[in-house]
């Protein structure tokens, strides 16, 4: 049931992978925000004046995602949300708490429900087909990617787009930030310095990834998804056996590299110490969450990530230094852990 | 392969388990009335389909914290009820899943956390807000219920949960689970029913579907969910099948953010790749059961749409909503409890008041509960905000 990458979108806080951005760019103390291109090469004025950062993000995602498989026509949409809607969420609410019910205009309400950004990606295409929107947590592009697998399988010539979308807003830092979701310390070196420094907290990020997909291969695909699985309530080496079920189900005996989820909280990098060690990986590691920081669908950044490696080279022979196969392995505190198995084409 | 629904949990205004409301349907009494326990100041200008028990009360009948927000309270409640149904040793040997749907997760608790945090950003009850998410709901149910193969929270605004069986039973038949317990879970809210209110397509009367009197939709609560099973591991574990979920569709209308086509292309499609995915003709549905929300735009869409796929010759159908109120996320779980117990049973769930036709359409709903062993096949309809579309078939075993 292998799933073939034929374009790529992405507004997030490192636009250009080659080069990570420069920290003054990206970051604003504990906040990584995402780089927004400028969206009237997107959407048209009128339209854009209407639409929230969120659906402007993902619409934007979109649309690069389908122009980098060449264009053509989309037969359905599958998004993962972990926060939703959150700028018209919090508009309607304020409202709703601070003038009493009353005197309440109806234009945020109707834009709040998670799904406002795939139903706005499919009303920009005039896409009738498939439309679901997933909001679980830290596995929300998981379960999108699991579904488009699924409609892959049942028809493989369909093109659909698949995508992870989270929104920061300033409410939702000052409610997380209380939450001690984030470090105390505030940065001022490399991205990179996120890492082991033995405290708890990570950074915050968002982003809004699309990938089209289909289940055929073809002369724009930039590389495959072999597998995704999700690993709910189970220890890191609960996680670690699943994926060496999934290397043995594909045929492999090892990977060229995995990708992990630490996100700079010694408890959360300590479980995925865990999970490397019995994995029993010995190549190379990378991490992304310097780059794009820590939000429910972060993983549809490591996604991006593998695949534009795999896709890396169009020379041949391939360079040895290329990876042929990846494994990207999140986790997010206590919640969920998920596995991507990636392959070049 | 096939997938059978083997057990059903429902808890509505109707009644907290299956017989209770079935036993208020027998007696043709709505749920529709004014709120007991939604704190809102329109409580005595509208009429709702609230669960008449209060958070404590309900919380007290599952051993549960009263602490915990409606939408879990609602949803372990009938999530319960369904697996139930599933014997301790499938539960075991097999591999399960838990796919749920909500629209508001925990709004009802961020709504409290946020009267205080805009009086001050260092305000308000933290163990409030962490209540929030979707997932939140469906991963204390799960952790409950000792589901732990596959876990996932669905959110398409009210054809959230049509879409989570959907979801399910595709899950089983490329071989990923064997059994799926699907449906989903939303409370009343301030933030929604002030949301639909300001639309102005809340009928303060009991809403009627499909009569040319209606003024809109009456906002309820509740939580519903099916068990979904492989179809031969339920023949061989002798599981209580009720039926088959023999076809689906999902669609968009791609029209407008919260108003449907006037020829109603969405539910047209939907209902279209149903009867296909079941390889069954228009004549052989028995019965229907409506989005029904009882608003103008729903009412001539799902119409024009019916009309296209039966022509004259319409099926029975009606519109639950007008005993239910209208559940949003948790509609397709609760309508799809209907469907699969018409299908077992051949009850004809009727609207509650019917008068005149809504012109164009012209349909005409079941008015009396009913049995009709002649059913075969029934569809059920759920609708969304932002054009979502859904359609699930069920088929006698």
């Amino acid at each position: 049931m292998a799933l073939f990458i034929h374009g790529i979108g992405s507004v997030d806080p490192a636009p250009a992978l080659g080069h990570a951005p420069e920290p003054a760019e990206a970051r604003a103390g504990n906040r990584l925000h995402a780089i927004e291109p400028n969206y009237l090469d997107f959407i048209d004025a009128r339209a854009s004046r209407r639409m929230s950062r969120i659906v402007k993000m993902g619409i934007a995602a979109a649309v690069q995602a389908v122009r980098g498989s060449g264009g053509g026509p989309v037969d359905g949409v599958v998004a993962g949300t972990g926060w939703g809607c959150l700028e018209d969420t919090v508009a309607f609410l304020q409202k709703l708490v601070v003038n009493g019910e009353d005197m309440l205009s109806p234009t945020s309400f109707i834009y709040s429900t998670h799904n406002t950004i795939a139903a706005q990606v499919a009303y920009h295409l005039k896409c009738r087909g498939y439309n679901n929107t997933f909001s679980h947590r830290n596995i929300s592009f998981e379960s999108a990617l699991i579904d488009a697998q699924l409609l892959a399988h049942e028809q493989p010539a369909q093109r659909l787009l698949v995508g992870g979308i989270d929104e920061l807003t300033d409410t939702s830092f000052t409610v997380l930030s209380r939450l001690k979701t984030f470090k105390s310390q505030q940065p001022g070196g490399p991205l990179d310095e996120l890492y082991d420094q033995g405290t708890p907290g990570t950074w915050a990020g968002e982003g809004a990834t699309f990938f089209l997909v289909s289940g055929e291969a073809g002369p724009t695909a930039r590389a495959q998804l072999l597998a995704v699985r999700t690993v709910s309530f189970g220890t890191p080496e609960k996680a670690a056996a699943v994926a060496r079920q999934l290397l043995t189900a594909n045929q492999l005996t090892w990977v060229d590299l995995l990708i992990t989820g630490e996100n700079g909280d010694q408890e959360n990098d300590a479980a995925i110490q865990r999970f490397a060690t019995d994995f029993g990986h010995s190549g190379p590691v990378h991490k992304f969450k310097h780059l794009c920081g820590e939000y429910p669908t972060a993983s549809a950044f490591a996604l991006r990530l593998g695949a534009e490696l795999l896709a890396g080279t169009e020379s041949t022979p391939r360079p040895a230094d290329i990876p042929r196969t990846i494994l990207i392995y999140n986790r997010f505190q206590q919640q969920h852990q998920s596995l991507m198995l990636l392959q070049a084409c | 392969m096939g997938v059978a629904v083997t057990g059903v949990g429902i808890i509505c205004a109707l009644g907290t388990n299956q017989d209770e409301v079935m036993a208020s349907f027998r007696a043709h009494a709505s749920g529709i009335g004014p709120a007991q326990h939604l704190p809102t100041r329109h409580r005595d200008d509208y009429v709702f389909g609230e669960v008449p028990l209060s958070n404590a009360a309900l919380a007290a009948q599952q051993g549960l914290p009263a602490r915990l927000s409606r939408t879990i309270l609602l949803s372990h409640h009938a999530a319960r009820e369904a697996y139930a149904s599933v014997p301790a040793t499938l539960r075991e040997e097999q591999r399960v899943g838990f796919i749920s749907a909500t629209s508001v997760g925990g709004m009802d608790k961020t709504e409290s956390f946020f009267k205080d945090y805009v009086q001050a950003s260092t305000a308000g009850d933290l163990r409030q807000v962490i209540n929030h998410d979707c997932g939140k709901s469906t991963d204390f149910v799960a952790e409950k219920l000792g589901i732990h193969d596959f876990v996932t929270t669905i959110s398409t605004a009210c054809s959230s949960s049509a879409n989570a069986i959907m979801l399910g039973a595709r899950m089983i038949e490329s071989g990923q689970l064997d059994i799926v317990v699907a449906g989903g879970a939303d409370p009343l809210t301030r933030f929604t029913f002030n949301g639909f209110n300001t639309l102005m397509i809340v009928d303060r009367q009991q809403s009627r579907p499909l009569d040319a009197s209606r003024e809109g939709l009456n906002l309820g609560e509740g939580a519903a969910y099916v068990v979904l099973m492989r179809a031969d591991l339920a023949a061989a574990s002798g599981a209580n099948v009720f039926c088959q979920l023999s076809g689906f569709g999902n669609t968009n209308d791609a029209h407008h953010q919260t108003a449907l086509s006037d020829d109603g292309e969405g539910p047209f499609l939907a209902m279209t790749q149903a009867l296909a995915a079941a390889n069954l003709q228009p004549a052989d549905i028995g019965y229907v059961n409506l989005h029904g929300t009882g608003t103008e735009n729903n009412d001539l869409a799902e119409g024009a749409a019916i009309r296209r796929i039966f022509g004259e010759a319409v099926p029975k159908l009606s519109s639950t909503k007008s005993f239910t109120g209208h559940t949003l996320a948790a509609s397709g779980a609760i309508e799809a409890v209907f469907s699969a117990l018409a299908v077992r049973d051949g009850l004809m769930f009727p609207n509650f008041s019917f008068a005149t036709p809504v012109e164009g359409p012209a349909l005409r709903p079941v008015q009396q509960f009913h049995v009709d062993t002649s059913v075969r096949h029934v569809l059920s309809n759920s609708f969304g905000f932002g054009g979502n579309c859904s359609s699930l078939l069920f088929s006698r075993a």
